[in-house]
């Protein structure tokens, strides 16, 4: 019969733990203890496993079966307790002593047996082994957070809370990097917190200037926070519903889901902030006390079910293609001229040129979030001018790793304008990147007219300050290098991790203009088929470009219609239909792409909205765009 | 048989005032109107004005005050003030009269009693979106009271605590 002694195993050096579940994997062992197991096969006699989908495996006594599995000897007390916590020892499994067989005979060993939890309530059924692991990561970090708090505190809780969400990051590069070197010892996990420090505000009272954009920056901070806390609860409490397939950023789903729930609750925060007195500067409370009052403002926002529509909508509007998608968002008070404003032009943020300062690299990380000014980008590049960009699925700017943030088209249209409502700063441009098929080569470059129709589509075709028609993305030179001319799209490669041999190709395309409140469903449905129909390269206008002379013909093609946008031939709108349905075709075909009727919907919109631009043109159309 | 005119007119001139109400919110002095682009304004509009018309057609509020009370709700968490959401009901009212003072001009009392339940039917809207958007408001209020009550002691443990200050 087996005992309960859980402080034995019968090993002369360390004990021995038989394992049988996710224990029994060795990489899932390394992480937890740190030690590379060698295990030998044995077998529990007297045992049944019980399996189910619904739950972890997990052994009970049943007098006439047996369980094999693996022995693993010489275990360290250190390494034990790692188990016992992995394990929820006392919870949710207990740890028995007990006798296998091996092929040495009968030993001694601790097993983990099915403890309360798992046989009474049943823990949620769409846990994985990876949410385990990481949980079981996070609280090791977060032991290591709460050692640097005096004790006993009662904000002792609220400030490991804290510290986790500054340190948010940093915790979530030690997962990372957990999962990728298991066994990171303690004192690594202890310097890396250290290093990456506290943010504070005492460095304002210093620089006077910087203290007037002080509530705007403060703001997008407590709201970043909220929209953190809640993404992690959306995570935990929705875990099935939001996963993702390791292809892409795991924070998709659960990310929209929070940030559409804080954009339509910004009135309610504002109100908030005010009468908790962190929606201006004071120079008496510290960065954590604004960070505190933005986890108060989120628990009292969330509940689980007024998330829960938003997590249903997205799975609703469920319409993956094949085309592993992503996008970056820019803003800025000043749209493009903040390329090259100096100090004060813009009055809101200084161009986020306190970006660093106000560690907003470290809150918008979730998003992505960093200044561009179209040379280099921060976080911890120094201070510069440029847009704020959100590039949801860049989980490091430094590095410059990303994973694409889905294959629904709905999701990331959904994302980018959650991002539009959340950011309350004036929406700049979309960039929308596709990635290829690996080893597909490149079509002959497209024709003017189909890139005129994704400019109808994407673009921003509204009267200038005259009142006169254009496309104001081109006509402005905003997407214009001076060196090499129009930025319409162009080549890049997307890597998941640093040592990544094989990168993803992705087209990026440039020209499209990020509006308030907007659907880009179609713009990003007519990309994918107009990408997948013939493989077109970009519109590459560099000397050694292969196609120079006919992209220089497309270039002035394209500048001379933004300036005067004209009709498009009835054919011309027909042949870039056809080649957007062939392309979808193509998509559904080889890349398990959108089902026949989506396509044939969305081709439908697509046609409609460019014949409504030609009407409009022709002065049959009431209002450009309207009754769509 | 030729329809009702208040049924010809709420059809008739429907992309009329759906249009013109979408314009005269974007030239509005409303932050969050202004901002939006027509093809994403107008959608809301016309939802508006369909269940606006559904009411005075059917002289049934039911319809309409639960569109209002439900959006009344969901633009205060938004951060729309009251008065901005009124003033979508006042434009529709607006530009639905300026339509009905053309079409109408030789109807005499019938045309007054057609008006009468234009203004009855945005009476109803407007009457159910301030009860409700001031209901919500209170309940904001009385959370307000509570967290910063909260906030307030945690900001006084704080300071008494050894490790004040948290930057470095």
């Amino acid at each position: 019969m087996p005992t309960t002694n859980r402080g034995a195993g019968g090993a002369a050096n360390g004990v021995r733990v038989f394992v049988y579940g996710t224990l029994a994997d060795q990489f899932v062992y390394r992480v937890i203890t740190g030690e590379r197991p060698r295990p030998t096969p044995a077998v529990l006699e007297g045992y049944r496993i019980v399996t189910s989908l619904e739950s972890f495996p997990y052994v009970v006594p049943h007098r006439g079966s047996q369980v094999e599995g693996m022995l693993v000897a010489g275990i360290s007390p250190k390494a034990l307790a790692q188990i016992d916590q992995y394990e929820g020892e006392g919870k949710l499994y207990l740890r028995h002593k007990v006798e296998v067989r091996t092929a040495e005979g009968p030993k001694e060993a601790l097993v983990y047996v099915a403890g309360p939890e798992l046989l009474v309530a049943q823990p949620p059924t769409d846990v994985q082994v990876a949410d385990r692991l990481a949980e079981f990561i996070k609280s090791r970090i977060e032991k290591e957070l709460a050692a640097g708090i005096p004790a006993p505190s009662q904000l002792r809780d609220l400030e490991v809370l804290a510290r986790e969400e500054l340190l948010g990051e940093a915790v979530e590069d030690l997962v990372r990097e957990h999962f990728d070197h298991p066994g990171l010892p303690a004192l690594a996990v202890k310097h890396r917190l250290e290093e990456s420090g506290f943010p504070s505000l005492k460095w304002l009272a210093k620089e006077r200037d910087a203290v007037k954009y002080a509530p705007h920056y403060l703001r997008l901070i407590v709201k970043t926070i909220i929209f953190n806390q809640l993404e992690e609860r959306v995570r935990r409490d929705f875990r099935g519903a939001v996963r993702v397939t390791d292809k892409y950023y795991e924070r998709a789903v659960s990310a929209l889901a929070a940030l559409q729930y804080v954009a339509d609750n910004l009135g309610t925060i504002g109100e908030v902030m005010e009468s908790l007195g962190v929606a201006a500067y004071d120079a008496a409370l510290e960065y954590v006390d604004y960070a505190v009052a933005a986890m108060f403002i989120a628990d009292e926002l969330y509940g689980r079910d007024r998330l829960a529509p938003y997590v249903e909508r997205i799975k609703e509007r469920r319409a993956c293609g094949g085309a592993p998608l992503g996008y970056e968002a820019e803003f800025s008070p000043l749209g493009r001229d903040i390329v090259g404003a100096g100090p004060d032009e813009d009055p809101k943020f200084d161009g986020f040129y306190y970006f660093d300062d106000f560690d907003l690299g470290g809150r918008l990380w979730k998003l992505g979030g960093h200044v561009d000014n179209h040379r280099f980008v921060t976080p911890h590049r120094g201070r510069v001018r440029g847009f704020l960009e959100f590039a949801v699925g860049r989980y490091k700017i430094l590095g410059d790793l990303s994973k694409p943030v889905t294959a629904n088209p709905f999701v990331l249209s959904d994302s980018a304008n959650a991002a539009v409502v959340f950011a309350e700063i004036k929406p700049h441009s979309l960039h929308l990147s596709l990635q290829l098929e690996a080893g597909r080569p490149p079509g002959a470059p497209p024709a003017p007219q189909h890139l005129i129709c994704l400019l109808i589509l994407g673009g921003d075709l509204n009267p200038d300050e005259e009142g006169v028609l254009r496309e104001r993305r081109l006509h402005g030179r905003e997407i214009y290098n001076e060196f090499t001319g129009l930025d319409f799209s162009r080549y890049n490669e997307h890597r998941a991790r640093p040592d990544d041999d094989h990168p993803a190709q992705v087209i990026e395309y440039e020209f499209p203009r990020l509006f308030y409140e907007h659907s880009y469903a179609d713009l990003v449905i007519a990309l994918k088929g107009f990408q997948f129909a013939t493989n077109p390269p970009p519109l590459d206008l560099s000397p050694d470009s292969p196609h120079l002379t006919y992209n220089r013909e497309i270039e002035r093609e394209l500048l001379a219609w933004a300036e005067a946008p004209y009709g498009l031939a009835r054919e011309d709108i027909d042949i870039f239909v056809a080649r957007v349905e062939e392309g979808l075709a193509y998509e559904t075909r080889n890349l398990d792409g959108h089902p026949p009727a989506f396509c044939r919907e969305w081709l439908d919109k697509i046609e409609r909205k460019l014949k409504s631009y030609n009407a409009f043109i022709r002065g049959e159309g009431k209002e450009w765009l309207i009754g769509l | 048989m030729r329809p009702p005119p208040l049924t010809s007119l709420l059809f008739g001139a429907e992309e009329r005032v759906v249009n013109e109400v979408t314009k005269r919110l974007r030239e509005s002095a409303s932050d969050h109107y202004r901002q939006m682009e027509t093809i994403d304004l107008r959608p809301r509009i016309q939802a508006n004005f369909d269940a606006y018309r559904e009411a005075v057609l059917a002289e049934d509020a039911t319809p309409f005050s639960a569109y209002v009370a439900d959006v009344g709700r969901k633009r205060l968490q938004q951060g729309y003030g009251l008065e901005e959401l009124l003033l979508v009901l006042d434009t529709i009212f607006d530009v639905v009269w300026e339509a009905a003072g053309t079409a109408w001009e030789t109807r005499g009392a019938q045309a007054f009693d057609d008006l009468k339940r234009l203004a009855e039917g945005i009476s109803w809207g407007k009457d159910r979106l301030t009860t409700v958007y001031e209901e919500e408001a209170r309940k904001e209020r009385a959370a307000l009271r509570r967290l910063s009550a909260a906030f307030d002691e945690y900001l006084r443990l704080r300071k008494g605590s050894p490790d004040e200050g948290g930057g470095n």
